[in-house]
Formats: C-alpha cells, sequence, structure tokens
C-alpha cells in the first residue's frame, strides 16, 4: 500500500500490511501521529485563564486610556460644578417680567420746601404713570 | 451530557464556570454552538470557556503539528484564542464556527514559529501518552524526526503534509483553511510525500 493511500486510509491505519516500499516512512509517520502530545488539563486552565486575564487588562486599558481618563475627569469637573452651585438658573427667556403698573396709578411723591429771606418755598410734585398713546406732549414747552 | 470541561479548581474559582454553560457546551449541534457564540461575543466568559473547551484539542494538534514544540504550540493556543475572543462579535455565520477557528489557529501557529520559535527547544516533548516508556521514546524521536524532515520541504507543502498527518485535518478541510483546492491540496501532499522518500 502506498503511503498516500495509507494516509487516505487513516481508520485503517493499524491494519495496514507492511508490504511495500513504504514501510520505513509509514512507520515512521504512524509513530510521529502516536507521539502527537496533547495539552493537560492544568495547561489547558492555565491558557484558558491567561486568555480572560488578557482580554479584562485590554478592556481595563481602554477605560484607562488617557482619552478615557481626560472624558471621565472632564464629566467629574462638571458633576462637582453642578453640585456646589446649586440648579442652574433658568434661561432669560423663561423668566415672566414684573407687571407694569396700571395707568394713573401714582409711582411717587417728591417734595421740596426751602427757606430764604424768612420766605418759605415748597414744591410738591406727583409722578403718575401715564399712558403713551394717550399722552399729550406739549410741544411747545422744551423738556426738562 | 454532563459538562465535559473540568477546569483545575484555581481557575474555575477565578472564572466562574457555570454549570448550566458548561452542560449546554456538551450539545454537538452547531446550533448550540452558534448560541456560545453569541453568548461569548456578548462577553459571557462561562460561555467562552465552553467554546474554548470544545475545539482546544483541534487548535492545540494543529499548532503542535506547525510549529513542532510543546511550548510555542501553547502560546500559538493562547493567542488563537484571544484573536477568537475579539473577533467573535465580527463572526459572520456564513462561515462554520470550527472552520474560522482552524484558519485562525493556523495563522497563529504560522506566526508564532515565525517569532522565533527556533530558539526554543525543538526537543521539549510532553509526555502524556500512557503506554510503555521505551515506545514512547521512539514515537517522540519519530516525531521530531518528521518534523525535522519537513522543515526541509517547500513552505507549503511542509505546511500541508504537518496540517494532514499530525493536525488531522482532511485534504478538504486543509484547502478550505489555506483557501486551495482540494486537488491542489492532494497534489501537494504527494509531492510531499515523495521529497520525504528521498530524504530518508
Amino acid at each position: 500500500m502506498s503511503v498516500e493511500r495509507w494516509i487516505d486510509e487513516e481508520d485503517r491505519l493499524e491494519e495496514a500490511a507492511p508490504d511495500d516500499a513504504d514501510v520505513e516512512l509509514r512507520e515512521l509517520m504512524l509513530a510521529a501521529r502516536r507521539g502527537r502530545a496533547s495539552m493537560s488539563e492544568d495547561e489547558a486552565a492555565d491558557v484558558l485563564t491567561q486568555v480572560l486575564e488578557d482580554v479584562r487588562q485590554r478592556d481595563r486599558r481602554v477605560w484607562g486610556s488617557p482619552g478615557a481618563r481626560w472624558f471621565v475627569g472632564l464629566a467629574a469637573l462638571l458633576a462637582l460644578a453642578v453640585g456646589l452651585r446649586g440648579t442652574p438658573p433658568r434661561p432669560h427667556a423663561n423668566v415672566t417680567p414684573a407687571p407694569a403698573p396700571p395707568p394713573e396709578v401714582v409711582v411717587k411723591e417728591v417734595f421740596f420746601e426751602s427757606v430764604r429771606d424768612g420766605k418759605v418755598t415748597r414744591l410738591e410734585m406727583t409722578l403718575y404713570l401715564t399712558d403713551p398713546k394717550k399722552e399729550k406732549t406739549d410741544v411747545s414747552m422744551p423738556p426738562l | 451530557m454532563g459538562p465535559r470541561f473540568a477546569l483545575a479548581p484555581a481557575a474555575a474559582s477565578k472564572l466562574d464556570v457555570s454549570e448550566a454553560s458548561l452542560a449546554a457546551a456538551g450539545d454537538d449541534d452547531t446550533t448550540a454552538e452558534t448560541q456560545l457564540a453569541r453568548a461569548a461575543a456578548g462577553g459571557d466568559e462561562a460561555a467562552f470557556a465552553a467554546l474554548f473547551e470544545r475545539h482546544r484539542r483541534e487548535v492545540y494538534k494543529i499548532a503542535r503539528a506547525i510549529t513542532g514544540d510543546a511550548d510555542v504550540a501553547r502560546d500559538a493556543l493562547q493567542e488563537t484564542f484571544l484573536k477568537v475572543y475579539e473577533g467573535l462579535p465580527r463572526w459572520r455565520e456564513d462561515c462554520a464556527l470550527r472552520t474560522w477557528i482552524v484558519r485562525i489557529a493556523i495563522r497563529a501557529a504560522i506566526d508564532q514559529r515565525r517569532r522565533g520559535a527556533r530558539h526554543r527547544s525543538a526537543a521539549a516533548l510532553v509526555v502524556e501518552p500512557a503506554y510503555d516508556p521505551r515506545t514512547r521514546l521512539e514515537d517522540a524521536v519519530a516525531l521530531r524526526r518528521i518534523q525535522e524532515l519537513a522543515e526541509r520541504l517547500d513552505g507549503q507543502q511542509a505546511l500541508i503534509l504537518r496540517l494532514r498527518l499530525l493536525g488531522d485535518l482532511t485534504n478538504a478541510e486543509i484547502a478550505e483553511a489555506l483557501g486551495l483546492r482540494p486537488p491542489n491540496v492532494r497534489m501537494q501532499l504527494s509531492k510531499a510525500i515523495r521529497r520525504l522518500r528521498e530524504l530518508l
């Protein structure tokens, strides 16, 4: 039996009769096949443990990389700033302005008094809020 | 079927391998394997451990055949499963998981071999088979002799011879893993054997 055929008929390796010139090569191959060593269970467990450890280290490297650390640091600073300052103010557009007083309402009363040469001069002014639409400006008078 | 995988106690405690995951690994159908692969791709270490147990012997055998050295084969085994773990999320199910792993194993073993494997002791023999010491020694010497002879063959012929003879892959599997046609594998194997006859 040729070595080629012998290789193709692996199931009959042991039965193959050594009756041709390939005996030496065939026996060498058969012995080499028997001599293949396998890995022990403990060694295999070590390899698996090492693979998983490598994977975990790689994951840690990803989260511990300079870019990731910078991002995490920035997030921590933002959280700290928010914590220290409390709730940020609401946007200005959302602030409701205080209602204006209605027209004709006294806004302020002003009182002046001066004494000169025994004469007393008193000035009293009352400021009202006016409605600009109804107000008529006296253009003949210069502004104060 | 019960769990086939038995981690060393220390390793088992580190890995927290559940009985359920390992029992799932006992099923031989492709669906179970695909489910394991998906779970492992999602970070399930127990599922990955089950995949490792399913394929480690074959991967080690291939790596041992290609590198000819137990320590280098162990490194190749480690490298293979690291790549498998990293590549699982990208694994396309149109290709059988075993074929995909075998391809990775062949590449990893060739890489390890190139990375200074020759500096290590080629005589390192793991003594495991429980048969008579004299026969065991003779077989180990024969294995080493075949490896030495293969070194003198053309690169691809040597690779095919190793995978066929020592890695236990069929011609079709070798063809698929190396991207060749089966007749081409057969022809190269024949040339390798003819060359071996001359070298003996």
